[in-house]
């Protein structure tokens, strides 16, 4: 322990330190001195109706993913971690036989099995209609969040929350959820009266709010925009640049396996996360804030292959 | 341990300096854990899952076709063996059902690599692959479009750098060489196979609003697929990967 004291003490004043070390040594740091509080943000995106695992002649990910290992792996890092929150960033449904058979029963029944605490709405959610995704949500047994689809002309308005506040012991996590534009890529005819807005100003007026008034530690954007674009389109990278007060983008949408996170500089010169795990359950994030009290924290960040061969 | 997790001990840390006191340090995990074999699933889950997965698995382990190789799903290509599969198929099973009222056949079939989400494996092709193939309920319509309209498309398959489009053209961009179809050229507009979704816009295919006419074919894309797979099985064929330079890009 005192080891890893003098360690941070020598990395602070070099300014800029690199070195190999483990993650036990802080997290032992982090419990003794009851300094930090031990955030574990799980996280998935595009889970597209994969109930089961890829078959074992996939020509791309053989024996991979599968919602009852993944469930088995979040149980096992609940019993050893306080502060669990698991989130999602939209595309739950279709892609599947499952999904055409089920309409999104099981998805939802397995994601309320597995307890997640929070998921956003991507524009797969709307492919049996806003109607079809109305009908499955009394089955999640967590909230969804949106704050840029004007829902007040439709079935579903008031049954989608703009943000979630969740408070683990003393650190208050804001989550609040961004979603793509769906002309173009939705049927009119399927997402009916939804509007949608312009994300970015929506984007920082909700995460000013969540950090300044509502005192969040941490504020998470679960967006279903996409990583990035060639095209000018609004990304995750072009959103955490032109927006302050997020410290996390967990993304969706472009199916992209990040293999670690990416830092960007936002408006205020902090550093915005952004996030993402491909698709169909492959991989779980984990990332692990140890907040302080002065909402400054430290984060470590594992990708969680799930994968079902011998090694 | 329940399960074991491979941890790789390739870790390292970054540590960098902002404005505020006491400064932010990020530290990453470079590499991903693999769930080992020991693992077992959560009984609760596999207990929900069963009643589900038999109904399904009676429906959908139905082997439809062979497949004499892989038809990957690719990115960043003018033309796959996938696309031009599904994309030649497409027509071959639409020219069966469609009848033109005015003698005026279906020139090309133009589908999106968007709409492809899965990889078919080399060996037995079921009907629930097929179904991951083609998720959606998506409908093939025939559109009917201007010649002004028709340049639109070419323009936007150069700018999207290919498309799934059937055989009997050349769109060679490389060289700007644009080689379709005598019936085409003799039509003052062209009929164009493709999804109600594309039809009606999706992926930027904006060339197909205000079009001259739209026909339903009367078949949706996945039961299009799979009609073609059971034919060709009955007919003792296996599916084949064709890639003929319809699409080029240099």
């Amino acid at each position: 322990m005192s080891n890893r004291r003098k360690f941070i003490k020598q990395t602070l004043l070099s300014g800029f330190g690199l070195a190999s070390l483990n993650l036990v040594p802080l997290r032992s740091f982090a419990a003794k001195k009851k300094k930090y509080v031990k955030i574990t943000i799980l996280h998935t995106n595009d889970v597209h109706s994969h109930i089961e695992p890829f078959p074992n002649n996939d020509p791309k990910y053989p024996g991979l993913g599968g919602a009852a290992r993944r469930a088995a792996l979040i149980q096992q890092i609940r019993s050893e971690e306080q502060n669990v929150l698991l989130l999602d960033a939209g595309d739950i449904f279709q892609g599947t036989p499952y999904f055409n058979l089920y309409n999104g029963e099981i998805d939802f029944k397995l994601m309320s099995l597995m307890q997640y605490d929070c998921a956003t709405i991507g524009n797969h959610d709307f492919d049996n209609g806003i109607d079809g995704l109305d009908k499955m949500l009394p089955l999640a047994k967590f909230p969804f969040v949106n704050v840029n689809y004007d829902f007040n002309n439709t079935i579903l308005k008031d049954k989608i929350h703009p943000y979630k506040i969740f408070t683990k012991e003393s650190v208050k996590v804001g989550v609040f959820g961004i979603g793509v534009e769906l002309d173009g890529l939705v049927g009119k005819k399927l997402y009916k009266g939804t509007k949608y807005n312009e994300p970015v100003s929506i984007a920082n007026q909700t995460a000013q709010l969540l950090k300044m008034d509502k005192k969040c530690d941490l504020v998470i954007c679960l967006s279903h925009l996409g990583y990035k674009y060639k095209s000018g389109k609004i990304s995750d990278l072009k959103l955490a640049e032109k927006t302050r007060n997020i410290d996390l983008i967990i993304g969706g949408h472009t199916h992209t396996f990040l293999e670690k996170p990416t830092k960007i500089r936002n408006l205020s010169g902090k550093n915005t996360l952004i996030t993402q795990v491909g698709w169909a359950g492959i991989n779980l994030g984990r990332l692990d804030f140890y907040v302080n009290e002065n909402q400054n924290y430290s984060v470590s960040y594992q990708n969680i292959r799930i994968k079902n061969k011998s090694f | 341990m329940r399960f074991f997790v491979k941890y790789s001990f390739l870790f390292f840390t970054i540590l960098f300096l902002t404005e505020c006191k006491p400064p932010v340090y990020y530290k990453t995990n470079d590499t991903s854990i693999e769930l080992g074999s020991a693992y077992s699933d959560n009984k609760q889950a596999t207990d929900l899952i069963e009643p589900y997965k038999e109904k399904l698995d009676a429906e959908m382990n139905e082997v439809l076709v062979i497949s004499a190789e892989e038809f990957p799903k690719e990115k960043g290509k003018p033309e796959t063996k996938l696309s031009n599969l599904v994309a030649d198929l497409s027509l071959e099973v639409a020219n069966q059902l469609y009848q033109p009222s005015d003698n005026h056949n279906i020139d090309f079939c133009l589908l999106n690599f968007g709409g492809l989400r899965t990889s078919l494996p080399k060996g037995e092709i079921t009907k629930g692959k097929i179904f991951e193939l083609m998720p959606f309920e998506n409908e093939l319509v025939v559109v009917t479009i201007s010649k002004e309209n028709q340049t639109k498309l070419i323009e936007y398959l150069k700018k999207a750098g290919g498309q799934p489009i059937s055989g009997g053209l050349l769109l060679d961009f490389g060289n700007e060489v644009v080689e379709i179809v005598e019936d085409w050229k003799n039509h003052e507009t062209i009929k164009v196979l493709t999804s109600d979704y594309l039809a009606n816009g999706g992926d930027k295919m904006n060339f197909f609003l205000n079009p001259i006419k739209i026909e339903p074919v009367g078949i949706k894309l996945r039961d299009a697929i799979i009609q073609y797979c059971i034919s060709e099985n009955k007919k003792g064929n296996q599916l084949v990967g064709k890639l003929d330079g319809r699409i080029t890009l240099e």
